[in-house]
């Protein structure tokens, strides 16, 4: 009988048992949904990893010998090394597409995995293709594939496609988003590369339990100093995937904790009230006979059903559909064999712990209420009010008679405000985190391809290139990019060197956004750069390019804020008083016909293929984008919803009075309106800065390449408020149409 | 005397046509200026919907109900608003205070609703009440709530005071106490006043008594004489 009568009450209570649904709902389902979506990422990387024995440490040389790996192998802390050269291509169809050629002597570390086609094999003759760059280009197995290196061609059967465990993500230079078309990778057996000429094997990869000793234990062996150590946590393409990680993980541990908060504060709410209107008949049920306890648990089980129930669904179903928004976005960015969502182990215990902190607040609300002897309900069934000692204020007696209500009445409901503004200033907050990324992501774009780099085209040449016949026809700059290393009190960091001849294509610009001018001596660094290493400008810091021995010591002369790539930024004068010789690597400059001139690698123009990478990755941010929205708005909708109708309900009785009175329903729908803006308000302002908490959360988690600026515009600000007052009112509209429905015959003659 | 409440031939039907109940049938009567009126009926008699009727706050079905000497049947919703802020004083079986509201402050509200009315001081002070006038309600006795309640209603100087069953939640003692004031207020101060009960001892004190029965008039009675509050025997 008594679940007959749950079940009616359920019914009664709706729409705040509604609330709690869903909020329990979109909390587990975001918690679960994005988890399982960036552990499907993880274990599905990490798979890859262990199948393909990526490599624990990268080595970069000059040339290493058979003499070397053998040395290496006698170590005890080595499990595996092997050796590779890894040089630029291109095809001889299309100058603009660049593939790296990995050359290994034997495929112990780092294999590719075979996704078409046979396997790679070092003793195999052929070629095996980046898959995601045959996809786009058409090439198939079988097809036969000819490139361009070092001047000389080479023309091999495409015998597989694959998928090589370092470039998960593939890192272009400037692009974020990579550039598939143009961009690719396959692998030659150095057995079967060409007769030709020899090729130095330039780079190691060893497998280890303690990659952190290997540089000093490797140098030692080998007594060599010039070579270059890269741990696995610092391979581009693992790091930048962890990260992305990260920041999916911060994602899903932040944002269900506001649907959480929200679904505990309104279970405390909504089982409180149910039981405050029900005392006299808890009275009865106690008179009756019926023991406590089976009462207590009468009603906890009203909000337990509602708890399990919507969290069982969004435990089900945010796997489902989470990653469906955010795989294909990810899949854009990320090559991966498969990806699926893999829920995390944990999760089911995080949910049955939200849940039983639900169960905990009912319980005790149930316990609190309903220890008191039977008497005491009855006798204080008619009291439906509390009563109120404090003294009526000058301010309040000041106020006009809505405002004298409104603060009364806020004042004796401080929880369900609080709720209130709880969920407005989560609504507000979410709006804010949505539209200031976006803003912060235009403000990034504009600044990377309108502000500070203003060339047409970039072209990357070879020592053979006329740099000064380039140079007249682009009315061009030359600059030099290289990969250095950085150290500072014996912390070694890998980034970007740029040496610019001028500023006049490539502009800079300080944390504050003011243009800065090249200094002539010593370098600029980049400011996350400066950061991690806590350097300012005036401190000094040594540095060399990868591949050479001699450490450079300069002074730091500015900081730089680099949106897409950390590094240090020279002038050519500075570069070759540092005792460096300048040797351009691309130009950069206005748009010219040079397809006929030698030494061109590649040729990249800003408008169509830097910035329209940059846009397609944008298409991906606004999928969450929307997502955060969405959230928002149910959020603000759901929460004010159950509060306003709450209040209604309370107070219809009184309500009624005021219409039998004479007032207007305009008159009383202001009553309601007023309180519910204050609320607003409240909501709004707090919800400014956790808008900005939120940016800031999810922003620190983008990783060391990226700089971004968290940049809100004013209209954001204007505009999330205004939104969240839109939502606020729209569901006041629909709250305070009932105004105009109350019967005030009946509601007269109800008495609790 | 000047008529002030007059009802002719007013029913109040609920229902559709195979099932038509009426609530009021071809009700008649009129009610004068400054009179202390009792309508008296057993539950379910239709009292209720008379003083809903009167009130504005239910719509005839036939009929026309016409209080100083406006016809109220034709109103629309806000004029049958304005219509209650202006012309009637309510006081209910249930006092209906607004709880968050200090009892100065529930009697101060009328201001909202009427540019002439009597300052919340001087209502309050009328029923004796001018101690406790920062107490919210439920600091206030049933008896105190519903003094209240009443000054609340006289402060708009209403043309018309109705009451629903106002001394029903009452005790005995505490009731007579109400009564007395309603009726002293009715005689110093002229406001016609209408008590809707079911309690006939009540009839006696009346200068007009209204006998309702299934939705009938079934006899209206003028006393030249009524007896005093005192000498009612509850």
């Amino acid at each position: 009988m008594l679940i007959r009568k749950m079940l009616r009450d359920l019914r009664a209570n709706m729409s705040q048992f509604l609330a709690i649904f869903l909020m329990i709902f979109l909390g587990v389902f975001i918690y679960t949904g994005v988890n399982s979506e960036w552990n499907g990422m993880r274990v599905h990387a990490q798979k890859l990893y262990r199948e393909t024995e990526l490599a624990d440490v990268w080595v970069y040389g000059t040339g290493f010998t058979k003499q070397d790996i053998k040395q290496i192998k006698e170590l005890n802390e080595v499990t595996e090394v092997t050796r590779r050269a890894v040089i630029e291509a291109t095809s001889t169809i299309n100058k603009k597409q660049k593939l790296t050629l990995y050359l290994d002597e034997s495929n112990t570390l780092s294999q590719p995995k075979r996704m078409q086609g046979e396997s790679y094999s070092p003793d195999k003759d052929g070629i095996w293709l980046d898959q995601v760059f045959a996809k786009e280009n058409h090439i198939r197995v079988g097809d036969s594939y000819s490139l361009q290196v070092n001047g000389f061609k080479i023309t091999k059967p495409v015998k597989g496609l694959i998928l090589h465990p370092e470039l998960v993500y593939q890192n272009t230079a400037g692009n974020i988003i990579p550039d598939h078309k143009n961009n690719g990778y396959a692998c030659i057996s150095m057995n079967h590369f060409t007769d030709q000429y020899t090729i130095p094997y330039t780079q190691l990869l060893i497998k280890t339990k303690v990659p952190q000793k290997m540089e000093k234990l490797i140098s030692d062996k080998l007594q060599k100093n010039n070579l270059v150590f890269m741990e696995r946590k610092d391979l581009p393409s693992y790091s930048m995937l962890e990260d992305e990680i990260t920041q999916h993980q911060a994602f899903g541990e932040v944002f269900p904790i506001v649907f959480l908060l929200i679904a505990v504060l309104t279970t405390l709410t909504t089982v409180s009230k149910m039981i405050m209107n029900q005392r006299l008949l808890i009275g009865i049920l106690k008179a009756l006979g019926f023991k406590n306890r089976k009462i207590i648990f009468h009603y906890f089980s009203h909000a337990m059903v509602i708890v399990i129930l919507g969290a069982i669904l969004g435990y089900l179903i945010g796997p489902l559909v989470v990653p469906t928004f955010i795989y294909p976005m990810m899949s854009a960015i990320y090559i991966l064999p498969q990806l699926h969502a893999v829920p995390l182990d944990n999760s089911l215990y995080m949910v049955i712990g939200s849940i039983s902190i639900c169960f905990m607040t009912a319980f005790i609300v149930c316990y609190r209420h309903l220890k008191e002897k039977p008497a005491d309900a009855f006798r204080s069934a008619n009291i439906s009010y509390k009563q109120s000692h404090h003294k009526p204020n000058s301010l309040i007696k000041r106020a006009n008679f809505c405002a004298q209500w409104n603060i009364r009445d806020i004042l004796r409901n401080k929880l369900r405000s609080l709720i209130a503004i709880i969920g407005v200033t989560g609504c507000m907050g979410l709006l804010i985190c949505a539209f200031g990324m976006q803003d912060s992501m235009n403000h990034m774009i504009n600044m990377m391809f309108h502000e500070l780099q203003t060339y047409d085209m970039r072209v990357q040449i070879d020592e053979t290139a006329d740099l000064k016949v380039l140079k007249s026809k682009m009315n061009g700059n030359a600059i030099q990019e290289s990969a250095v290393e950085m150290k500072f009190n014996s912390v070694k960091k890998t980034g970007s060197l740029t040496v610019q001849e001028s500023t006049k294509y490539l502009k800079l610009q300080n944390q504050d956004l003011h243009t800065v001018s090249l200094p002539n001596n010593g370098i600029a660094l980049s400011y996350k750069l400066a950061e991690s290493f806590g350097l300012k400008a005036g401190d000094s810091i040594s540095w060399r390019i990868i591949g050479s021995t001699a450490w450079t010591k300069s002074k730091i002369n500015a900081i730089l804020h680099t949106p897409s790539s950390q590094g240090i930024t020279m002038s050519a004068n500075s570069f070759i008083q540092s005792g460096h010789s300048f040797l351009p690597t691309s130009v950069v400059g206005k748009a010219a016909d040079i397809k006929t001139l030698s030494g061109i690698k590649n040729i990249q123009y800003l408008k169509t293929d830097i910035e329209s990478s940059m846009d397609q990755m944008l298409d991906g941010m606004m999928v969450m984008i929307a997502i955060l929205i969405m959230g928002a708005v149910v959020l603000g909708i759901v929460v004010l919803y159950n509060i306003g109708s709450f209040s209604y309900l309370e107070k219809v009785r009184d309500l009624a009075t005021l219409k039998v009175l004479g007032f207007h329903d305009h008159q009383v729908k202001k009553l309601l309106r007023q309180q519910n803006l204050w609320l607003t308000i409240c909501g709004i302002l707090l919800g400014l800065p956790f808008g900005y908490a939120l940016i800031y959360t999810v922003i620190s988690t983008v990783g060391d390449s990226l700089d971004v600026l968290i940049v809100i515009q004013p209209s954001t600000y204007i505009g999330c408020s205004l939104a969240t007052l839109l939502v606020s009112a729209l569901v006041m509209r629909i709250v305070s149409r009932k105004v105009k429905r109350i019967n005030m015959v009946s509601a007269l003659k109800i008495m609790e | 005397m000047k008529t002030i409440v007059e009802f002719k031939r007013v029913c109040k039907t609920y229902g559709d046509k195979e099932n038509l109940i009426y609530a009021l049938r071809d009700v008649s009567f009129t009610i004068c200026q400054g009179e202390f009126v009792v309508i008296l009926g057993p539950s379910g008699a239709g009292k209720s919907t008379l003083l809903n009727l009167l009130g504005g706050m239910d719509d005839v079905s036939s009929g026309t109900i016409c209080i100083n000497n406006q016809q109220i049947e034709v109103l629309s919703e806000t004029q049958l608003a304005d219509y209650r802020a202006k012309q009637i004083g309510f006081v209910f079986q249930f006092y209906n205070l607004i709880p968050t509201l200090t009892a100065f402050e529930n009697v101060a509200l009328m201001k909202e609703l009427k540019k002439d009315v009597l300052s919340a001081q001087e209502a309050l002070e009328r029923v004796g009440l001018k101690a406790h006038q920062h107490k919210f309600p439920a600091q206030l006795s049933g008896g105190e709530q519903q003094r209240v309640s009443i000054a609340r209603a006289i402060s708009k100087k209403p043309a018309l005071l109705l009451c629903d069953e106002p001394t029903g939640a009452l005790d005995s003692q505490t009731g007579m106490l109400v009564m007395k004031q309603l009726k002293d207020m009715c005689k110093r101060y002229g406001h016609t006043t209408i008590i809707v009960t079911h309690n006939s001892a009540l009839k006696n004190t009346a200068d007009k008594v209204i006998y309702v029965k299934n939705g009938m008039i079934e006899n209206v009675v003028t006393q030249e004489h009524p007896c005093d509050i005192d000498a009612v025997n509850w």
